[in-house]
Formats: C-alpha cells, structure tokens, sequence
C-alpha cells in the first residue's frame, strides 16, 4: 500500500525533521514495514523558470543547439539537445549541484546529478528539464514549456500550480499489515503518526448526517453482514475528478474513473472503508436485501466477467437482482456513468471469512475484499458517509440528500478492556519504560484508560487485533523502539539439557560415511510420481496423496527412497566414473498410520557405490564386500554387535538376486547392501555395477552402545588352519557357524583366508585361534579341540580333503 | 705365542675386512675361529706352557677371540646395511601419481549448517527436537494460534493430503509437539525441512530448511529475546552483528517481531541484496502467544517464553554465494563434493 505523507499532514501537525528514507525505517520500526521511499517532486525545489534568448547549431553535432539564457541573474550558454529549444520561451533550468530524481532505463530510481560537462566539445554547465526529469511524468517529449508570464529565476515549487506535489510516498509491505484494519487508510497512519511523535490527531472530517428513511426498504438474511449503512443522493453531476482528487488516487496507484467512483475510493485509502455507489435508475427496485447468492446464480460484476455464485456467497440484491458481489465487487448493470443523476452510496460492513472466501472461490482479488478480510471496523461507516456528503456537495454543489442515513447495525462488537499493569508491561519487555510514556502513548492511541491499568479497547483494534495484555506490550515496545531495550541474558537454572541420543549417532554415522568412507551427502525431494512409481514397480495405493502438488511428478510421498537413489546414480555416471553417495532421508510409510491421518516416517540411510570400471584387481567383487562391510560397522558403531545375514527377502525389483543380503536380527531388518539388477540398471542407463545400501536408521538408534572390556590375555593363543570342501553356493558363514560350535568357549576367532572355486565344486580354508583365559592349552586339549570342530564341521556334511588320520 | 696370536688376529681382521660377501665371510669365520682355526691349535698347545705363561696366552686367546668377534661384527652388518644402501638407491616412486586415491565425502552443506547452529544452541543449554513432515492442522496451525481463515493457509501455500493432514509449512509445528513431550523450564531446537507450495525455480523452493528455537521459563523478557539472538548471530557469522528488531505480524507470537541483520554483503551501505536498505531481513521471532503455550498444557499465567526462526537455505547460500536453491536438492555430485 501507498501513502502518502501530505495526506497522513492533512490529520496531524507533523513537521519533517529527518531524511525521507529516516522516517521510513522509523516506520517500519514502529508500525509496518516501508519497503521503498519515493521522493516525488524534490526536483521543483531545485529547479528555476529561465527564458532562453538566443539558439545557435551546435558546431559538432546537428542535434544539439547552443542555447543562450537569462536565468534571472545572468546569461549563460548551455547546450540542449531538446528540438523544441527556441528563442523566446520559459523553461526549468537544473543549475549546476542540482539532485534530480529519475527513473533510469531499467525503470529504476536513480539520482541525476547536474555537472560541468563537455558535450561534444562544448561546455555546458546546466540542463534545460523535461517532465519527466522533474519527476511530473513518466515520459515526455522535448522541454517544458512554461507559462511565459512566470518571471526567469522563479523556483518551481513557488509556483501556485505545483503547490502540493512535493511529497513522500511510503510503499508499505501489505503483509506487515496484516493485523492491522486500521492502518489500511491514511487516517489510520496519521493516529500512529501521533502516538510516535506525541502530536494531537485531528477528529476525521464530515458533514453531519441524520438517520433518516430513504425510501429503500433494508432486510438483513445472511450471518455476515455487521452492518449496513446507505446515503441516498440526487442532483448529482458525474464528471471527470477535479485534478488534486486525481492526484490522490493516482499516487496510490488507482484508476480515475469518474468523481463519484474516484470519491468512494479517496475514502477507501483515508479510512480504509470500502464503498460501493449504485445507479438508481438502473435499479429494478428499492428493496435491498443482503442476503446469500443461489446456487447458480448469475452475476456481471464491474470487471465484466459473469461470474456463477454459490450459496455460501453474499450478495447485495435490489429489485430481487444481485448487484454486488459483497465485500469484493459490484455489479455491472448498476455502474455509474455520466448520465447517472441520483445514486446509493452502500457503505457496509461484512464479516473477514465470508468475504474472504467469495474473494478466493471466484479469483478476485480487490482493494475492497482485500481490506474486509481484515476485519473492518463496523463503527467507520458513518463517518465515511460523513465524510463522502461532505465531498460531493465541494464537487457537486446541487446534489441533495434523499432522506437521511440509512443504517442497519445488528452485530456491534461487544465492547472489551484488558486488565493488565504497568508492571506487567515492562517486566515483558525487560525494560523500565516509564509509565508517563506508557499513559502518554497508549492515550494516543485511542485506548480508554482507567485506573492501574485498565484499558478499553478502541473500536479500530477491537475487531481481534488487541485481545490480551500481551498485546499492550507490544504496542509500548514498538513505540519505545524494540531497539533500545538494553539486552539482557537468560537467567535459567543451570541443568544439564537432556542429550537427543538419535541426532547423535545421525551425525557419528554420517561422519563416518563421509569423512571415513568418502560418501557424499545429497539430498532428495520427499515426493514422486506416477511415473516414478511405475517405472520402478511400485504401487500408488495407499500412498500419501496431495490434492494440490506443484507437479504430477510429486504427488505422493515416496515409499522408498531407491528409485531417487538409482536416478542420482545414473545421472552422476554422466559426470564422473565412480560415485558414493548417500541420502539420510525419510520414507513415508502408510501400512502403519499414526494418530490416524499420519503416516510412519522412517528414517533411512540409503546410498551407493559404483566402483571404479577401470583397475586391475577384481573391484566388482570387492565393492560389494567393501560395503558390506562399511555397513557392518555403522552397525557396530550404533552400539549393534550381533546380526544375522540371510538373503534378501521380499526383494525389490532393483535388487540383483544372487548379488545381495539383508542385516537382520530376528525379524527386524537393520540394513540391506545389494548388486543393483542389471534390467534396471539398463532401464536407468547405468552401465557400471552399482552396490546399493539401506540403512534403517531407526532400528540403530533404538539401540545402546555398550562398551565391555575384557582383559588382556596372557596365555598364548594356538592357530588352526583347515580346508573343507563344500558346494558352490555353500555359505562360508554358515561351515564358521560350524566351526564356532565345534570351538566352543575356546575358540578365540575364526576367519576365512581363502576360497577357491573349481569346476565342481569349492574349497574353503579357514584359521582360528584357541586359547583359554585362565591357563596356556596343553597339547591334549589343543587336539581335543582340533577334533571337536573337524566332527562339527563332517556333521554338516562338508568334507574335508586330507584330513590327518589323528583328526578323523 | 703372543705374537703368533697378534698375527692371527691382524690376518684375519685384514681378510674380513677385505670381503663383500656373506657367506664368503662365514667362511672366513670357520677358517680362523673354528675346531681347525690357528686359535684352537694355539690353546691345545698350552698344557706345555707354565702356570704364569699359561694364564697369559690363555687371557690373550680370549681376548683375541673377543676381537675377532667384533670385527666380525661389524664387517657382516657393514655389509648388510651396504645391501640395502644399495637397493635404496635404486627405490623411487612418482610421487605426482594417484594410483590408490581415497578421498573423502562431504556432508550436504545445509547439514553441516544445522549441526553448526544446533552445536552452537546445545552449548547454550538447548536440546534438539523433532517432528513429523507430514503433520496435523492442529499442530502447524491451530495449536499456533493461527485461526482457520488466517491467509498463511491458503492453499497456494500449504500442501494438503486428500485425508486432510498437511506438510507442514514451518518447522514451529515441533513448538507443541515438544511441549507435548517436556515440561518447562525448557530450550528446545527444532530443525527440519518444511514445505511450502511454490514452483520451482532459482530463488524458490517447495522444500527448504528451518530451525525453530523456543524458550520456556518464568520472567522470560523481550531483553532475553534479543539477547539471545545477537549471542547466536555473532557465533554463526564470527562476529558481532548489528541486529535490529521491527513489529512483525505472526499469530504464535505476541509481540512478533521481524529481526533484521546489517546487510554483510554491503555491510550496511546498501546494495542490490539488501535493497538499497543496509538490512536484511533474517529471522522471524517473539514471544509465545499465551494461545500456544496453552495448546501445549502449559500454564501461561506462570511461563513465559519467545520463539524465533531461521530459514537454513538462504543462510547457507550467503555463506557460499550459492546461486540458485535448486541445487540443494539436486542430488549431484558436482554441487555436493564442494563442500568437503
């Protein structure tokens, strides 16, 4: 929202003692936030009428002139490029040092400073001003050309006709205000003008109105309407604006129309009261009704689109025709014009969420919805009828009232007070601020004050702005400046804060991935799509599903983070030949809702390894192992020292069946490492093996790790190497199971130390260690023990080739 | 005798220290110190000998014997080291190669941003809290005093689901959630991602980062507030910074401010970032609205406290002049492995 600093004057005696942009960071350290300061018509001061006497072509370019000119105390010549610089005629003349405020090419604000200047040769020390370079217009062709009356040496803004222009304007960010029905009019800023600065605020202008029947019978049938209040005038002339009301309107941003209209929103940007003026003789009735819109009903608003109303809309209808949208826009057949002679003026007060939701459901957006969404004042409408009567009668002097007042008020707030403390108030704030200034602003502020301190609350912050005691203190912090509360550290009680054990091992476990490990973080959207899914063999159902995503491919919420996985992998092979990533996530599990709507999220550690395709060692192999491997030790450092590894069940159609495994214990899968399938590696245009890995984080943080030292042993521990024979697919883990069973307690470790596939079959050697804790093994145990897992391991059906005759 | 035995020792001392060869020296060796050597001969011949002359030669053989040790010694391990010596010298590797590169990974930038900010809260007495993404209304707005026709949610900014929950659109949805879990006194940090309904594009995000902080106590003032926020700041930018606070309208707070911070591109002159303004508007913040404090069960008239929020991503993107958001969640390789 624009305002304007002259208006904001017109209601309190503000005289400007700062810079521009200072009074607007005051502003928005007081009230809301300015977002930009204009300046507008600074250059009028600085600017003086000359009379040009003589021309002369320029000797070195044949659109340039040299201009001679009296500027009121001497003769000087400049050179102008203008082509309507002639002998004779009254021009602005920026002198030398002058500041002037432009628009640069890219529409941008900017300073033009007037310097001594060669101009192709030629000094020049002055320039002859346009429109636009006094910032009167956006664009002008050549040099003003003034009155001829208007004495050389005359400065600009002592002229009659530029009195008023020179101004401020604040572009106030509409958010910041929000809160605020009050401040969304002039009037409004001139009441926090007054309590910033301690200056007395001017009662708002009108003409004194009765309540009086005006021939227009008023029903009330819908819950959002607060009150209605209508002005019954004839006589009136419609015509252009006279220019200051233009100006007005202008400055703010808003189209002129014609003087009605443009009067209706002067008041709208002085009190923030939205106003609708109807063309009686285009009524079909004089019984008004507000009342909700039928389904379907149809309605030619000002804009000209039709638009189809809902029950839940409210309309205005007359003569049984809706012919305003309320709150948000009237209607077309009704609109003023140049032939209307007698018109209702509808100033009303309807509820924030109705209007609200008509505004929303039919996609218009205008300067009267937007201010009743913020709960409006209902107490303003007469004094905008007040205000309006005074005006037309200075625009239109024949106009006459029909009747009086109409005014139908069946929802006032209920008046309210707060009861709080000057204590209160700057214990919050943690500062001594006074209680003369405390009394001093809030009376400013309108509020009724009674007592230590009881405070009635103005109807313009009665509408659910200011309800608690907490909303005192900030009106006294805001205008005391939050700034120059004086710092002041926590005095809590020295406790240990509980530690978030989780987020500790998320940070332990991806250190280790990233600065042990060399994995990179990245990070993935929690959404996919249809296509997403189906490309890599999900289903939808039962998915979390958005009714607004920003795109078909983020409709539900991934149920796996693989597919993103995958997507990273093969679109990172583009840049380099290796990658290990990984993503600390959640997936969005819906087979277990929480608090019913919620899904379960899960935490999950899920990445990749592609190993380098060019080396000589066998890396394929050792990839999978190496991860399998960086997995076990995440475990291990998440305080999980025992698992079982079994096959990968339930598999994904990403994972390669031979090539894959799950960390399991008992049911509960901790993590999974698999080859990726080489169908959708090529589906994804992966040409190197990739190893995936999954994490599920939840599972580690459940755990604790325990630390247990043993001590050291001092007995020596006896090596035993043997070689079993066994099937392809035989898992060595399961012949250790053996041995460690055959082993029993005196088994220090077990270990395999080499595979080696024949055509048939494989062999497999393992070394452990023995050793007892309380004494060194004598030779007859150590060959009781070497029997003992020579047995285990023959029970399980494995064979051992050359097996010594004292061992069968 | 004596002399024979000098003779010896100086014969063999030259011959040892004449040979390269390992095994020629073991030779050696056997030739003068073994069962045959001219040593052995020597002392066979003492039981001839007086007791005074016996003791003499028989202290000078062993002393020889001592000697010829030595030598030994020191010619074999001279020899050794001269082996190696020359193997060394024929050693050299170039060094400018790769051939076995392990490099490490880096963490996402925003995470490293996070753990920065929630070290630097958990010194100052704070615990990390957490909540879901996917949240009731209740949570990311009713229990935040943000009444239903309150326009931050409209559905151009929430993401809603077909059963009617959202995604949350601000990590304060975690304030009840906590409160819910703790009883004050309380400092709690929420970080996390949120979700807002934007499309795409070098300045916007639908997912970006927050970090919510929240503060529960008796007497807990303005002043705290911004005390607090000027010792966070200074941590996170290494300095002491400017700060500023403007009223600033969000319904769980009351009153609500805006924190704006001296612009650190310009340092406050005014430039294209900070809009010619010399600020930059960094973290919303207030004191909790009694409104909130209730939702979470706990006695307003008795605590007190202020919240404030961080949005990660842009703080992130000044500290390394990132230029566009989408990066963060691109998931490449290019972007991520700079941050090592």
């Amino acid at each position: 929202m624009k305002l304007s600093l002259n208006w904001i004057q017109e209601f309190v005696d503000y005289k400007l003692e700062r810079g521009a942009q200072e009074l607007g960071d005051f502003i928005s350290l007081s009230v809301a936030e300015v977002e930009e300061v204009e300046q507008v018509g600074v250059a009028l001061a600085q600017v003086k009428a000359i009379k040009v006497l003589s021309c002369a072509p320029h000797p070195e370019a044949d659109r340039l002139q040299l201009a001679t000119i009296d500027t009121g105390s001497e003769e000087r010549t400049i050179v102008c490029g203008a082509s309507n610089c002639r002998p004779g005629i009254t021009v602005p003349f920026a002198d030398l040092g002058a500041k002037l405020p432009i628009t640069d090419k890219e529409g941008k604000p900017a300073i033009l400073e007037i310097k001594k200047a060669k101009i192709r040769g030629v000094e020049s020390t002055g320039m002859l001003c346009s429109e636009a370079e006094l910032g009167l217009a956006d664009s002008a062709e050549g040099i003003l050309e003034m009155d001829d009356s208007i004495p050389a040496g005359t400065y600009l803004n002592t002229l009659e006709q530029y009195q008023g222009i020179e101004d401020i304007i604040f572009e106030i960010d509409n958010k910041s205000l929000t809160h605020r029905p009050d401040l969304w009019g002039h009037y409004g800023f001139a009441r926090e003008f007054s309590a910033m600065f301690d200056l007395d605020l001017k009662a708002y202008p009108g003409e004194n109105l009765e309540l009086k029947d005006n021939g227009f019978s008023l029903k009330i049938d819908a819950d959002d309407c607060r009150r209605y209040s209508s002005l019954r005038v004839k006589n009136v002339s419609v015509s252009d604006s006279p220019q200051w009301l233009q100006d007005r309107l202008n400055q703010s941003g808003i189209n002129t129309i014609n003087n009605i209209v443009d009067l209706t929103n002067f008041i709208l940007l002085e009190l923030g009261q939205p106003m609708h003026a109807f063309d009686i003789a285009k009524l079909k009735g004089q019984d008004l009704i507000v009342r909700h819109a039928q389904n379907g009903e149809s309605f030619k608003a000002l804009d000209e689109n039709d638009y189809s109303l809902t029950e839940e809309d409210m309309v205005i209808a007359i003569g049984g025709q809706a012919e305003a949208l309320a709150g948000v826009i009237g209607g077309d057949s009704s609109a003023i014009d140049e032939s209307s002679n007698e018109i209702l003026i509808e100033c009303a007060s309807f509820k924030a969420s109705a209007v609200r939701r008509s505004a929303t459901r039919h996609g218009i957006r205008t300067d009267s919805s937007s201010r009743f969404e913020k709960s409006l004042d209902p107490e303003n409408t007469p004094l905008a009828l007040a205000r309006i009567w005074q005006l037309i009668k200075e625009l239109c002097p024949d106009a006459e009232l029909v009747g009086g007042m109409g005014d139908f008020y069946t929802q006032a707030y209920p008046e309210a007070q707060i009861e709080t403390s000057y204590e209160f108030i700057e214990e919050s704030l943690g500062c001594e601020v006074g209680k003369d200034f405390i009394l001093n602003r809030l009376n400013r502020l309108g509020f009724d004050i009674e007592g230590d301190l009881k405070l009635g609350i103005p109807s313009w912050r009665n509408t659910k702005d200011i309800a608690i005691p907490e909303d005192i203190v900030e009106e006294i912090g805001r205008l005391y400046g939050f700034d120059n509360i004086t710092p002041e550290a926590l005095h809590t009680e020295d406790k240990v804060p509980q530690v978030n054990q989780a987020r500790i091992l998320e940070r332990r476990l991806k250190d280790i991935l990233s600065n042990g490990y060399g994995y990179t973080e990245i990070m993935t959207h929690p959404w996919c799509g249809d296509d997403e899914l189906k490309a890599f063999g999900l289903s939808s159902e039962g998915l979390m599903t958005l009714q607004n995503p920003v795109s078909e491919d983020a409709k539900y919420m991934k149920p796996s983070n693989m597919p993103k996985i995958i997507k990273a992998v093969s679109e990172n092979l583009k840049h380099f030949n290796s990658v290990k990533l990984y993503d600390f996530n959640r997936v969005y599990d819906t087979s277990q809702m929480v608090q019913e709507l919620l899904p379960s999220e899960r935490y999950q550690f899920t990445g990749a390894l592609v190993p380098k395709s060019a080396g000589k060692k066998d890396l394929q192999t050792e990839a999978f192992y190496e991860l399998k491997s960086t997995i076990a030790n995440l475990l291990q450092v998440a305080g999980i020292s025992t698992w079982q590894l079994s096959d990968y069940k339930d598999a994904p159609e990403w994972v390669h069946p031979g090539i894959s495994c799950q960390f399991r214990r008992g049911r509960v899968v901790l993590a999974e490492i698999f080859k990726l399938h080489p169908a959708v590696a090529a589906k994804n245009k992966i040409k190197s093996n990739a190893y995936l890995f999954c994490v599920n984080f939840d599972e580690l943080a459940k755990s604790k790790r325990k630390l247990k030292y043993e001590q050291v042993s001092k007995f020596p521990a006896v090596p035993f190497d043997i070689t079993v024979q066994a099937p392809k697919q035989a898992l060595a883990g399961d012949i250790q199971g053996l041995i460690r069973k055959g082993g029993g307690k005196s088994l220090l470790d077990v270990e395999v130390f080499s595979v080696y596939e024949r055509e048939e079959d494989k062999t497999v050697s393992f070394r452990m260690h023995f050793a007892a804790k309380d004494h060194t093994l004598v030779h007859d145990e150590i060959h009781q023990l070497q029997k003992n897992v020579v047995a285990a391991i023959l029970k399980g059906k494995y064979e051992i080739p050359n097996l010594p005759d004292d061992l069968k | 005798m004596i002399e024979d035995i000098n003779k010896i020792v100086a014969e063999f001392t030259e011959k040892v220290n004449a040979e390269g060869d390992l095994q020629a020296l073991e030779q050696i060796k056997a030739a003068y110190m073994g069962k045959k050597g001219p040593l052995t001969g020597i002392l066979k011949n003492l039981r001839n000998l007086s007791p005074e002359e016996k003791s003499e030669v028989g202290q000078a053989a062993n002393k020889a014997k001592n000697a010829m040790q030595e030598v030994m010694e020191n010619r074999r391990e001279g020899i050794i080291r001269a082996q190696i010596d020359a193997k060394v010298a024929n050693e050299w590797l170039d060094f400018t190669l790769d051939e076995e590169s392990q490099e490490i990974g880096a963490l996402h930038p925003v995470s490293q941003m996070q753990y920065e900010i929630e070290d630097i809260f958990t010194s100052l007495g704070f615990t990390v809290q957490d909540g879901p993404h996917c949240e009731l209304d209740f949570y990311n707005f009713e229990a935040l005093n943000i009444p239903e026709d309150h326009p931050a949610r409209d559905m151009q900014d929430t993401f809603y689901f077909e059963n009617g929950a959202i995604l949350r659109t601000h990590t304060s949805a975690i304030q009840v959630r906590a409160m819910e879990r703790i009883k004050p006194p309380f400092k709690i940090l929420g970080p996390g991602k949120v979700f807002r309904v934007e499309r795409l594009d070098a300045s916007h995000e639908a997912a970006f980062h927050q970090l919510e902080g929240m503060v529960v106590d008796e007497d807990i003032s303005v002043a705290n507030l911004i005390h607090t926020m000027k010792t966070l700041l200074s941590e996170i930018f290494q300095k002491d910074i400017k700060v500023r606070l403007r009223p600033g309208f969000f319904p769980f707070v009351e009153p609500g401010f805006e924190l704006d911070i001296n612009c650190q591109i310009c340092n406050g002159k005014g430039c294209s970032v900070c809009k010619q303004t010399g600020w930059l508007e960094l973290m919303p913040c207030g004191m909790v609205h009694p409104n909130v404090l209730r939702s979470g069960g706990i006695d307003a008239e008795k605590y007190t406290g202020f919240a404030f929020g961080l949005g990660l991503d842009r703080l992130v993107m000044m500290r390394h002049k990132i230029e566009d958001i989408r990066h963060l969640h691109s998931g490449d390789l290019r972007f991520s492995s700079q941050f090592k």
